[in-house]
């Protein structure tokens, strides 16, 4: 079975993140459809490390450009300059069939709550 | 320098498959070709047996002694070769019993091969025999280092399924002594199952209110090797649960392991008693590579990152891992409302602990990443601190529990091996068979006898985002370690 960083970017491939490595984050981008961001690209990432264990372990921290603004977000440092990490729990990983579309799926639902 | 040890593994499913090939109904002896993953430990290595690779017509011959062709090996080794494997070269002997020594028109066969596979796998060639008669395997390891071809006998074949089936090399690995002190344990299972189960290397992880228990009554079992891996030392709010634990243990910071070892040899009954302490993290590369030397883990710990990394080990490297727990509510009055033990054997052919829901993969990704551990973090998530409820009357429902597994494995009364996951609940004094299924997208099912290819679950994290007080953490930690050593060293003289 495929695993680790290789087999992450193979499914955002697939899916049509364009998963590109930069700055210790895989990126990706990906269309919203709620909220404030709704309908525009917006741009993420995962750290490498964390994209390690794919999938068996899913990524915890959702790296965004620091100017989506998430009120109440519990952040942290990102190693790409300018972004933001936001700490983020993935429900039903165990259970999950798709680990790609359930990722971005996850990462949607994180952005939909910006406000900017 | 002490040779490493070798061993080989395979689940009960490859098994059968190797032998329905093996044993022929005309009884003539046959041979097959297999892969191998390997499976590296701090002392131990393992050729894990998957992926039978059966002869194509032509390409064996079956005439009293089997033999293959050249095309044969170079094709299977060829296939080694690109998934990163290692090949396997099987026959039997029909009329065989217990462990098979090597004959010279067996060894001059397996030889002649062992340079070419070598070379072109890059991993030695394994051998292994299958006695017809009372099913033992047996196994060694060539090396072709130059022109000289030599071979090392593997200590045990372990067979993974509802039973630990281990065939012993009692040469490398002698038949323990009966003790007169093992007289009752001996007469409810024979002496048969008394020997094999004492020559397993039995390790548990986390000395807590559970594990040093379940180390005690294996070592008062006779079982010859018994390990305990705990990083953590003693503190005065374990003593309610660790009853093997003084004040002084508390008072001096003494290192869990140690309490275990202490209480181990003084409950030991094997002639020849050896104990493995090991003061090590499982989450560290070490750690798990300390693991891969044994051959059943008791996983006595609580948190998600290391049950993961056992988790894993149970599938990739073929250990089976007696996982258990306890959960205890209570009412917001702070009264109990109920107490849930889980138990569970985690191997091939059962749900692993994350399909059981016994383990939340996000969970494990943030302790990975420190999180618990972290009181900025915590304080800015805004969620309450998990409750640590812990009962020494209730823990030991776990340890017996856990232990009871353990014998249905190795000793399978009545042929009944591990019965699948369990759950006892407190409040209704019911035991039931949980039922829980694989997910079809399991990780670790697909991941079967992957051995070294395993996901690199025990590494440490670089580069995740922190504030800082994790760092600050680890180096008054270390300040702290050296002043307890300090003061033990001075109270001892």
């Amino acid at each position: 079975m495929e695993h680790g960083i290789d087999a992450m970017v193979r499914c955002l491939e697939a899916l049509g993140a364009a998963p590109v490595l930069r700055h210790g984050l895989l990126t990706y981008t990906l269309t919203p459809t709620h909220g404030a961001r709704a309908g525009q690209p917006v741009e993420s990432g995962v750290a490498e490390s964390e994209a390690q264990l794919w999938p068996a372990t899913p990524p915890h921290w959702v790296h965004l450009p620091a100017d989506v603004t998430i009120p109440a977000s519990n952040t942290g440092a990102s190693p790409h300059p300018g972004w933001v990490g936001h700490s983020r729990d993935i429900k039903g990983w165990a259970q999950e069939i798709n680990h790609g579309m359930a990722w971005l799926s996850h990462v949607r639902s994180v952005i939909a709550g910006a406000t900017a | 320098m002490t040779p490493r040890r070798f061993s080989v593994a395979m689940t009960k499913a490859f098994d059968e498959t190797l032998t329905r090939h093996l044993l022929r109904s005309d009884g003539e002896e046959d041979l097959c070709l297999a892969m191998y993953a390997p499976s590296t430990g701090a002392e131990r290595d393992t050729a894990l047996l998957r992926d039978a690779c059966l002869p194509l017509e032509g390409e064996r011959k079956v005439h009293g002694n089997a033999s293959v062709t050249g095309r044969y090996v170079l094709r299977v080794a060829r296939q080694a070769r690109n998934l990163g494997l290692g090949v396997v070269i099987l026959h039997s002997h029909p009329g065989g019993r217990g462990w098979q020594e090597l004959s010279d028109l067996d060894a001059d066969a397996e030889a002649s091969y062992a340079q070419l596979v070598e070379q072109v796998t890059g991993q030695p060639l394994v051998g292994v025999t299958l006695a017809g008669k009372d099913h033992t395997w047996s196994a060694r390891r060539w090396s072709a280092a130059g022109s000289a071809v030599d071979h090392v006998d593997a200590e045990s074949v372990r067979v993974l399924g509802a039973r630990l089936e281990v065939s012993w090399n009692d040469r490398l690995v002698p038949v323990p002594a009966p003790m007169p002190s093992q007289l009752r344990t001996v007469s409810a299972w024979g002496e048969r199952p008394q020997a094999d189960m004492a020559r397993l290397r039995v390790l548990v992880v986390g000395a807590g209110s559970v594990g040093i228990d379940v180390a005690i009554r294996l070592a008062a079992t006779g079982i010859e090797k018994v390990a305990v891996m705990d990083f953590d030392v003693v503190k005065e709010v374990n003593r309610d649960r660790l009853v093997a634990a003084t004040r002084r243990d508390a008072r001096l910071r003494v290192p869990k392991v140690d309490v275990a070892e202490r209480a181990c040899r003084s409950a030991a009954t094997a002639a020849s008693f050896e104990f493995g302490r090991h003061q090590l993290d499982v989450t560290s590369t070490r750690g798990q590579s300390t693991v891969l030397d044994y051959d059943v883990i008791f996983s006595c710990v609580d948190r998600p990152w290391p049950r993961a990394v056992l988790n894993q080990i149970a599938y990739t490297d073929l250990i089976p891992v007696i996982d258990g727990g306890i959960g205890i509510d209570t009412f917001e009055t702070g009264q109990m409302r109920n107490a849930t033990v889980r138990t569970h054997i985690v191997r091939p052919g059962r749900p692993c602990l994350q399909c059981n829901g016994q383990l939340d993969p996000a969970q494990v990704a943030r302790d990975r990443l420190g999180l618990f551990d972290d009181p900025t973090y915590i304080e800015r998530s805004g969620q309450p601190v998990p409750g640590k409820q812990n009962v020494a009357m209730l823990s030991a429902s776990v340890m017996a529990s856990q232990l009871a597994l353990f014998v249905s494995l190795v000793v399978a009364p009545s042929k009944f091996g591990e019965p699948g996951p369990l759950r006892f609940s407190l409040t209704t004094h019911r035991l039931e068979h949980v039922q829980t299924t694989t997910s079809p997208a399991c990780v670790y099912e697909k991941l079967v006898a992957h051995g070294d290819q395993r996901i690199p679950l025990a590494q440490t994290v670089a580069d995740a985002p922190t504030n800082g007080s994790m760092a600050v953490r680890a180096v008054v930690g270390l300040v702290a370690r050296y002043v307890v050593a300090l003061i033990r060293w001075t109270s001892r003289r």
